[in-house]
This record gives C-alpha cells, sequence and structure tokens, in this order.
C-alpha cells in the first residue's frame, strides 16, 4: 500500500515539473533559453530522432515558421541544404551533420 | 591654410549625415511621431470561405488595381478588389502541379510563378489558379539554391540563397537570368545561419534593395555582383545595441524577444520601397507597428505610428499608385480574415 501511495505521489511531482516546464516555456515567445538550444543541438549531433524533420539520408529540410520575432506576428523559419557526405537537420537550428559525425 | 581650415571644415559639415559605411542616415526622432489612424481609411474584408482561411497575411500584392494577391502561410489567394474571394492557387503535394514548399512567388503578365526550393522547381498557374507549366531547375541548381527568388530590372531576378551548413562558404544573395540560371554571386556577403524570412527585397526598373533580420541598414544592388549599404536607419537610443548584432542571429533574436527588451529596442525593418523622390519602409516598437517616409530631396524624415482602433496592425505594408494597403487583424473575431485599410499616401 505504502509502495502504490509513493508511486502516486512520484507520479504527480513527476506531472507537476513537467507542467511548470511547459507552462515556463509557453510564457516566453523566446522559444527556448541558451542551455536548451545547446541541448537540442548536442542532441542533433549524436541523434537524428533529434531533427524535427531532415535526418540521416536526406539532403535538405525546412521548418516554415518557428521563431516570432519581438511578438510581431513575423516568423523566422529555417532551411538547409547539405553537401554530400552530411545529411540535414532542421530542429531549432538548420544545419548539415557529418555522416557518422 | 586658411583655405584648408574651411575646406576641411566643408567637408565635415557635408558628412554629417552619413555613416562610416557612407550610407544616408535616416534619423527616427522618437519625440516627434505623428499617429497615423486607420480608422477612416477605406477598408476591404477579405472573404472568409471554407476555401479561403487566413491565418494572416504574409505576402501581400494588389495587381492591376482589380485583384488581391495574398500569401498565408503555404497557401496563395486571390481576392477581388472588393474582398471577394476568387480562388487560390496551386496546393501543396507531390504531383506535378503541386508545390512540394512553397517558398516564394511573384506574378507576371497575369501568370502566377511559384518557386519550391525543396522540389527545385518553378510552377506557374494564371491568376485563375490553372496550371500552366512546371520547370524543373534541378540541372542549374546544385552547389547554390536559391531559398527566395524575386524578379529584379531587365528580366532577371534576385535570390536569397539556402544555407549549405556552417562549413559551407555560400553567397547570400545571387542574380539569376530569365530562366533563372545563375549569373553572378553578390560579393563578399555569405550565409550564416539557415534563418529565413519573408520580406526581403525591392525592386523596380530603379532600384534593387535588399535588407535584413535585426540589421539597421537598408542595402542597394549594384553591377549585379556588389552590394552597397545605401541607408542607414538611426534609432539612436532604441537601437539594439550593436555588440548584440554582433551576435549570432539565433541569441541575438533571443534578446531581443526579451519581454523587457520588446519595450526597449525598434527594429523589424520592413517593407522597404524606394523612388524618386521617397524612400519608405515600415518598423516595429513596442508591440506598434510605424510607418517612415524619407524625403530624399528635402533630406527630411517622418514617422507615423499606425493604429486602428484596438485591433492588431500587421508588420506589412504595401504600395499601389500611391495607396498604402496595411493588413489589420481583427482581434474579437476569429471567423473572420483580416481585413486591409487602404489610405491615400498623399495626406501624409
Amino acid at each position: 500500500m505504502k509502495k502504490k501511495i509513493f508511486m502516486g505521489l512520484f507520479a504527480l511531482a513527476l506531472l507537476v515539473t513537467a507542467g511548470f516546464g511547459v507552462s515556463k516555456s509557453m510564457e516566453n515567445n523566446v522559444k527556448l533559453s541558451y542551455l536548451a538550444l545547446a541541448n537540442v543541438e548536442a542532441l542533433a549531433e549524436t541523434e537524428s530522432s533529434s531533427c524535427y524533420s531532415g535526418g540521416p539520408g536526406s539532403n535538405q529540410c525546412s521548418i516554415e515558421a518557428g521563431i516570432d520575432i519581438v511578438g510581431s506576428g513575423v516568423t523566422a523559419g529555417c532551411s538547409v541544404s547539405c553537401n554530400s557526405g552530411y545529411y540535414s537537420c532542421c530542429s531549432l537550428r538548420c544545419t548539415c551533420i557529418r555522416n557518422n559525425g | 591654410m586658411y583655405v584648408s581650415v574651411i575646406f576641411l571644415c566643408f567637408l565635415m559639415s557635408s558628412c554629417h549625415k552619413e555613416t562610416k559605411e557612407d550610407s544616408i542616415e535616416i534619423f527616427i526622432d522618437f519625440s516627434n511621431i505623428e499617429n497615423l489612424d486607420l480608422s477612416n481609411a477605406e477598408i476591404v474584408n477579405l472573404q472568409f470561405t471554407d476555401n479561403s482561411i487566413l491565418r494572416k497575411v504574409d505576402e501581400l500584392i494588389l495587381y492591376n488595381d482589380s485583384n488581391f494577391l495574398i500569401r498565408s502561410g503555404q497557401n496563395l489567394f486571390v481576392f477581388e478588389r472588393n474582398g471577394k474571394f476568387k480562388n487560390q492557387i496551386g496546393s501543396k503535394g507531390n504531383g506535378p502541379m503541386e508545390f512540394t514548399h512553397f517558398n516564394s512567388f511573384y506574378i507576371e503578365d497575369n501568370t502566377v510563378h511559384i518557386y519550391d526550393a525543396m522540389a527545385k522547381k518553378m510552377i506557374s498557374y494564371e491568376l485563375n489558379g490553372k496550371f500552366i507549366n512546371s520547370v524543373s531547375l534541378k540541372d542549374i541548381h546544385k552547389k547554390v539554391i536559391p531559398n527566395l527568388i524575386y524578379p529584379i530590372a531587365n528580366g532577371k531576378f534576385i535570390s536569397k540563397n539556402t544555407f549549405g551548413g556552417e562549413e559551407s562558404k555560400l553567397p547570400s544573395y545571387s542574380i539569376l537570368d530569365e530562366n533563372y540560371i545563375f549569373i553572378s554571386n553578390i560579393k563578399n556577403r555569405y550565409l550564416k545561419n539557415g534563418i529565413t524570412t519573408l520580406n526581403n527585397f525591392f525592386a523596380d526598373n530603379e532600384y534593387t534593395l535588399f535588407w535584413e533580420l535585426l540589421n539597421d541598414t537598408i542595402f542597394t544592388v549594384t553591377n549585379l555582383d556588389t552590394y552597397l549599404p545605401k541607408y542607414y536607419v538611426n534609432f539612436n537610443e532604441k537601437a539594439v545595441p550593436n555588440d548584440i548584432k554582433k551576435l549570432d542571429l539565433y541569441d541575438a533574436i533571443e534578446f531581443v524577444n526579451k519581454p523587457e527588451n520588446k519595450q526597449k529596442y525598434a527594429t523589424l525593418i520592413r517593407s522597404v520601397s524606394e523612388d524618386n523622390l521617397y524612400l519608405r519602409f515600415i518598423f516595429f516598437f513596442n508591440g506598434d507597428v510605424y510607418y517612415t517616409k524619407y524625403d530624399k530631396e528635402k533630406d527630411y524624415t517622418k514617422t507615423y505610428k499606425i493604429t486602428h482602433k484596438s485591433d492588431v496592425i500587421e508588420p506589412l505594408l504595401t504600395i499601389y499608385n500611391g495607396k498604402i494597403i496595411v493588413p489589420i487583424n481583427i482581434m474579437e473575431d476569429n471567423n473572420c480574415n483580416p481585413m486591409l485599410a487602404i489610405i491615400d499616401e498623399s495626406i501624409l
């Protein structure tokens, strides 16, 4: 019984933490902090799953509109087209990543 | 000696409006800004139907004073001059008559051309949406791939090119011939990131201008491969600091997007146009859109804050035959499209 209560509390804490994170990220028009950007980039270099579009085998990708500029409604997207030996990866940034890199 | 001093003084006084880059300074005087209230403007309501739902207006052309071509995201709509919806042009898909990605468009001789950089093709349609043809650009766009293509004078085109990754040094801009074949690259300006935005160019038979995100300089293209800074917009204490402008563009965007900085800095120069008499552009500051008109002959700048009741002015402006056209988003009603406010520019 105690174990079930503990698991329940743990799940609740996890939900609250996740919810807080989502709410914080939605508060700000800036999509992610430096740290988060760095994390995504680090992920992008190691895991193809972090590419929102593109990924191994693709040489070009794009994201239509990702970042709102000063709350104006004007959005910036990104796109990339890579040489052979690289694959394209579009997440927060659009980059070329060396195959097997 | 006396003559030399006078000559030096003359030089200094004649250059006081020039920046180090020899561009013309446009000074934005925030203490002397008038209101441009669009409440009495002609209003065109863009008809809202199941086939014409616009999130916002990303690009706007009034063609032959009879049709509005409005890009909203990956869709291109045609409305009559009175706002009645006519048709959509093209659609997204993998078919020969479709585009996989809508990068840019232009209209010429009643023919609409949509450029698809992903599929490397230019698709042409009649104004009523009927497919004409599709031209593959795969054989001519290999190392440098345009991301946006817009017409300039003499049947040529200017392209903003696609980023090739950090290790690839590619020109930001190129000039293409009438078949979209590269003629030249604009020297000494290279892509540093993959960020893409719309509204980058102005061109007619006499002027070719380009501008960039968070950059207060408006550039001109000369001799097909050279660019020069032509105008420098001086926001004075409201200018984004130079050390921020030097940052990676993503970091600079993050800086200006901070809530406290949105109220502090003016930026986002857009919708630039030039003729023999005036330079015009808009910019964004503290949630509002401003319109600046610079009289080239008198060296006189006037800036207006654009307002319309409590509605949101979209940071986009088109000038057609002396009329200013501005899209407005009506905040209270989700079931209607943005409307267009049209005023005679001569009142300004």
